[in-house]
């Protein structure tokens, strides 16, 4: 396969026909195909058409073409009923992220069976809709995770959030309450295998068991658990 | 006629941002009038429904059916041939789509969303095609129910007003 590379039009203003007004470009770096493997919008909307080969995952990066800066993936989702797909969203070429935010990542649709290798992202992940997948391996966020990081099995690497989880109300599973602000659900339905870090935590509850760290620079004001056999470091209280 | 068939690489989009959300007692209403010529890929043309704080819809056409995005579904039509498509919302939250007048689907958007916003085009990356559009409008119109009440109501005022100008003068 070849490499997919395609300069996108961020739109913008009243009636735009193909203008451009901020160069944005998303590039994949496995070999996927653009048009074969995966389309995408001008605006940073990202569908998956074809299963992932065995231990390849989609790997994007979205930066802004003048700048390099990381840019906005508005949505990354996959199309129904094609089966194991598994994502990347990290950087290259001397980059700090693979975007700046990442609107809505949704990877768990019906037939499709979701993983989240490895997300990182400058800055709010979530901002247009819950996190969904089956399974997540590491997962780094900048500044805020902003809807329900909602992961069916387990997180097999580090969650780490920058600043704040904040409040949806939903009944989620599992609820981890980050930062000063507001708390935000996380849902976990196994195992978190990996490393929690975050400002502060306000409330965790796990229906599985915390393998790993968890550790905050703040409060923890509620800590529920199925069982914790890693290490529990709080910052404040 | 929108021909991207040159190359996927192609975006012919239009974009509208704009304030959609419907208030009490009125609706959201997207009409299209359209023709899919030919699609190279998965879909291509495209129609996007985005409402701030609220949800999105991306609608993107095959030859003969329509896949929802976000909600991983397909809509089935007959190709070859115009069809008038009607999109209506009462709340953003959810919406109904009738092609030719007949109810096609019920369903959700998916958000929050960042933007309001009606897109309408050759807006796939990845996918070419060839299509033909009457027209693309929309905008908040008062909901069937409260024209008829509001409808009613003026008739019962016109009419009370009628008979108390008839009745004789004591």
């Amino acid at each position: 396969m070849t490499r997919g590379r395609y300069i996108l039009s961020v739109c913008s203003g009243l009636l735009l026909c193909g203008a451009l007004s901020a160069e944005v470009v998303v590039r994949e770096y496995a070999g996927y195909v653009l048009g074969t493997d995966y389309e995408v919008t001008p605006s940073s909307r990202i569908l998956i058409l074809q299963p992932s080969l065995p231990g390849v995952p989609y790997d994007f990066d979205c930066y802004d073409e003048a700048t390099g800066e990381p840019a906005v993936v508005r949505a990354l989702t996959a199309t129904a009923g094609i089966g194991t797909v598994e994502v990347t969203v990290r950087p290259h070429e001397g980059r700090p992220y693979g975007a700046g935010d990442l609107g809505l990542l949704q990877i768990d649709q019906e037939g499709v069976t979701g993983r989240i290798v490895e997300l990182n992202i400058g800055r709010d992940l979530g901002a247009d809709g819950p996190t969904r997948a089956d399974s997540a391996g590491r997962l780094g966020v900048g500044r805020n995770v902003v809807n329900p990081i909602e992961i069916a099995g387990d997180v097999s690497g580090a969650l780490t959030v920058e600043g704040s989880v904040l409040a949806v109300p939903g009944d989620p599973v599992i609820e981890v309450d980050i930062g000063g602000d507001v708390i935000g659900p996380l849902t976990i339905r196994r195992t978190l295998g990996g490393d929690i870090r975050c400002a502060a935590l306000r409330d965790v509850a796990f229906i599985g068991t915390l393998a790993g760290s968890l550790g905050t620079t703040g409060d923890v004001v509620d800590l529920v658990a199925g069982g914790i056999s890693g290490d529990l470091a709080v910052g404040a209280t | 006629m929108l021909d991207g068939r040159a190359s996927i690489e192609i975006a012919d989009l239009y974009n509208i941002e704009h304030p959609l959300e419907p208030g009490p007692g009125e609706l959201f209403r997207l009409e299209w009038r359209l023709r899919v010529d030919g699609v190279l890929g998965h879909d291509d043309p495209t129609v996007s429904i985005g409402s701030y704080g609220h949800g999105v819809l991306q609608l993107g056409y095959s030859e003969s059916s329509i896949y929802s995005w976000y909600e991983g579904v397909w809509v089935g039509f007959t190709p070859g041939v115009f069809h008038d498509y009607l999109l209506t919302s009462a709340d953003m939250l959810s919406y109904r789509l009738y092609i030719d007048g007949q109810l096609a689907r019920t369903g959700a958007f998916v958000g929050p969303w960042y933007e309001s916003a009606v897109m309408w085009g050759d807006g796939v990356l990845g996918a070419s095609s060839l299509s033909a559009w009457d027209y693309a409008r929309f905008g908040v119109v008062p909901e069937p129910t409260a024209v008829l009440l509001v409808g009613c109501a003026g008739l019962a005022v016109i009419r009370t007003i009628s008979r108390q100008r008839r009745r004789p003068l004591q």
